[in-house]
């Protein structure tokens, strides 16, 4: 369903739930909290420059458009624009269900929504996601749609559709693609978790483990003859 | 003849001891300015203020006023992490590496060390798996799990030091040096971890050996630096966990079931959440099995530490240890002329101390046993008796 080369996808999976200890260590030194016992309240927002920031270089490397998208002086979202005038939007999958729950109306990912007219014939996925009754008030949908339209005036056209990367760092990581209808109901859902690459780096994270040592000996333990590893040259 | 303060010496002692100029000038009771004239060579310090370096830097006089009888050409360095190179607490590792190296060559001249392989050889090889098992047949390690990876790279000729005296925990690194035109590719373990950390983490500097050839780390871009760490660690899970035997093994057991690896922990040494990486990577388990696993580790509490990682020992190097046993036991040197010939042959004075780091032995062993310290001297007992 996504018109997006799978070289790509695969691309935007990872960055979503990259963690790059070179970037960590420099922001801490920047707060002046190298040692990481202070405080690190810009952490969110260091963590989502980080990752909107890989999504404009991956969308350089690959041709792609992208958008900047200016939410008060606070947020600025980057939205990645397919070739059919598509549009990508990134959230963690814990905010983006609060969002699609108990969310504004005018929060850019249901204006967004609200594009996605294409979907509305197609049977949502689970209905559990939206409220059970939605206020669909004519004229408020209207000035919503006014208010989508407005937020999106950098581009020259509406966005044929909007879809979803939704990501999971917490404990394992995981990621999503979804589409919502104008009624905010999942219509679509792919999970691209298998796009994302082994992170061996994992395996060498400090595990502050101190055990006992011994010397190194590859017979087994019960023979008592220690492996000569080095021999003395023949030179008396 | 008057001996020249060597100002450059003086640094190297500052950095091992990972002192900035401002606390030496406080240490040695002098300003600043002064600390960077000595160091410079603008200045020179007092005789008085000479005496003082021992006590505070740890090093010999000598060490100061001798300069280096030796060049090593260093490749560049293959730390954890790019920025780690910029670090303080990685310069005193990076001096003791460069001890180490001339230890080694020391050694070269009265003792047999396995030979190094030549790299080159490997260089056509493109796929991490067939190259993998080219090192491994070349040590015919075959299939089998590797049951100490320090003894392993011992044998593959690699020059293997501890160093956990550091206050700062630094990971283990790797480069090659060469001196006299001697080439010796220097691992240092860092702090090792559990042992199965270990395992991985020297594999993975074995990695750089063999896959990162005329590649000076230091002068890597962030991305490319990036990209080198993932391929050491991908060559680590290939060399430890051969798809031919692991992959086979893992595919007769339930394959989503984290007791499966448990048991394979005890016989591959390495460490759960690796195997089951190896296990994704070899497209033998899926994204939600995996998930699955890590939820069976996490639900055991058995995530960090693993289980096993407490009570298995740490391995550590030997053939420092076992020259060393090799010149004293056959007499070809004593102990206490090891430092002294180190320092005729290179002119770099190091203490007992720094030598028995480096060696993993105990000072001890780098002393005088022959003439005892203790002075004693009968009581003036009969003057007493005839006042």
């Amino acid at each position: 369903m996504i018109n997006l080369h799978n070289d790509i996808v695969k691309a935007i999976a990872n960055i979503l739930v990259m963690d790059d200890p070179e970037s960590r260590y420099l922001y801490l030194q920047s707060i002046n909290n190298e040692s990481g016992e202070g405080t690190q309240n810009s952490s969110p927002q260091h963590k989502w420059d980080y990752r909107y920031n890989s999504l404009i270089e991956m969308a350089k490397k690959f041709g792609l458009q992208y958008v900047k998208l200016n939410r008060g002086k606070l947020w600025e979202a980057v939205l990645i624009v397919g070739p059919e005038n598509e549009l990508y939007v990134f959230f963690s999958h814990k905010n983006m269900r609060n969002i699609i729950k108990k969310g504004k109306n005018n929060h850019y990912l249901k204006l967004l929504n609200l594009f996605n007219t294409e979907f509305d014939a197609m049977a949502p996925l689970n209905s559990q996601m939206t409220l059970p009754i939605y206020d669909s008030d004519a004229e408020s949908e209207e000035n919503l749609k006014e208010q989508a339209r407005e937020m999106l005036s950098m581009m020259e056209e509406n966005p044929s559709k909007v879809y979803v990367f939704a990501f999971d760092h917490s404990f394992i990581s995981t990621v999503k693609a979804l589409a919502f209808n104008t009624r905010h109901e999942v219509v679509w859902e792919k999970d691209l978790t298998e796009l994302i690459e082994p992170n061996y780096r994992l395996v060498l994270k400090e595990d502050n483990v101190n055990p006992d040592k011994r010397e190194s000996k590859n017979t087994p333990e019960i023979k008592k003859e220690k492996k000569q590893i080095v021999r003395l040259k023949n030179i008396k | 003849m008057k001996k020249i303060f060597n100002g450059s010496r003086l640094k190297e002692a500052r950095l091992y001891n990972k002192l900035t100029i401002t606390e030496l000038a406080e240490k040695l009771n002098v300003t600043k300015q002064m600390v960077s004239k000595y160091e410079s060579g603008k200045s020179e310090p007092s005789f008085e203020k000479s005496l003082q370096l021992n006590d505070v830097l740890g090093y010999p006089r000598e060490f100061f006023y001798t300069a280096d009888k030796f060049f090593i050409d260093n490749e560049g360095t293959f730390f954890r992490s790019r920025l780690t190179a910029t670090q303080k607490s990685k310069e005193p590792a990076s001096i003791a590496l460069k001890y180490s190296v001339i230890v080694r060559d020391f050694l070269e001249q009265f003792i047999d060390f396995p030979a190094l392989q030549d790299r080159e050889i490997y260089e056509g090889i493109d796929n991490p798996e067939e190259l993998a098992l080219s090192i491994r047949r070349s040590m015919d390690l075959g299939l089998e799990p590797i049951h100490d990876i320090i003894e392993v790279a011992e044998l593959m000729g690699f020059t293997v030091i501890n160093m956990d005296y550091q206050e700062d925990k630094v990971d283990a690194f790797s480069s090659m040096n060469t001196i006299n035109g001697n080439s010796y590719f220097v691992i240092t373990t860092g702090d090792s971890g559990s042992f199965y950390r270990q395992q991985f983490s020297i594999a993975h500097e074995i990695g750089h050996w063999v896959l990162h050839q005329n590649i000076n780390p230091q002068e890597l871009d962030k991305d490319e630096y990036k990209t080198m760490e993932n391929e050491a660690n991908k060559f680590a899970s290939i060399f430890l966990l051969p798809k031919e035997s692991f992959g086979n093994e893992l595919k007769t057991k339930i394959v989503d079931e984290i007791d499966t690896y448990y048991n394979l922990k005890r016989k591959w040494n390495v460490s759960m959440a690796a195997m089951i990486m190896r296990a994704r990577d070899l497209n033998i388990i899926s994204a939600d099995q995996e998930a699955k696993l890590y939820k069976q580790l996490h639900y055991r509490k058995w995530r960090n530490p693993e289980p096993f990682d407490l009570e298995t020992k740490v391995t550590l190097p030997v053939a420092f240890k076992q020259s060393l046993e090799l010149l004293i036991d056959e007499n070809i040197l004593q102990g206490h002329e090891i430092p002294l010939k180190i320092a005729e042959a290179y002119n770099l004075y190091l203490t007992p101390k720094m030598l028995a780091m480096i060696c993993g032995v105990e000072p001890a062993i780098f002393m005088d046993n022959s003439q005892s310290k203790v002075v004693l001297k009968i009581k003036d007992f009969k003057k007493k008796q005839s006042s």
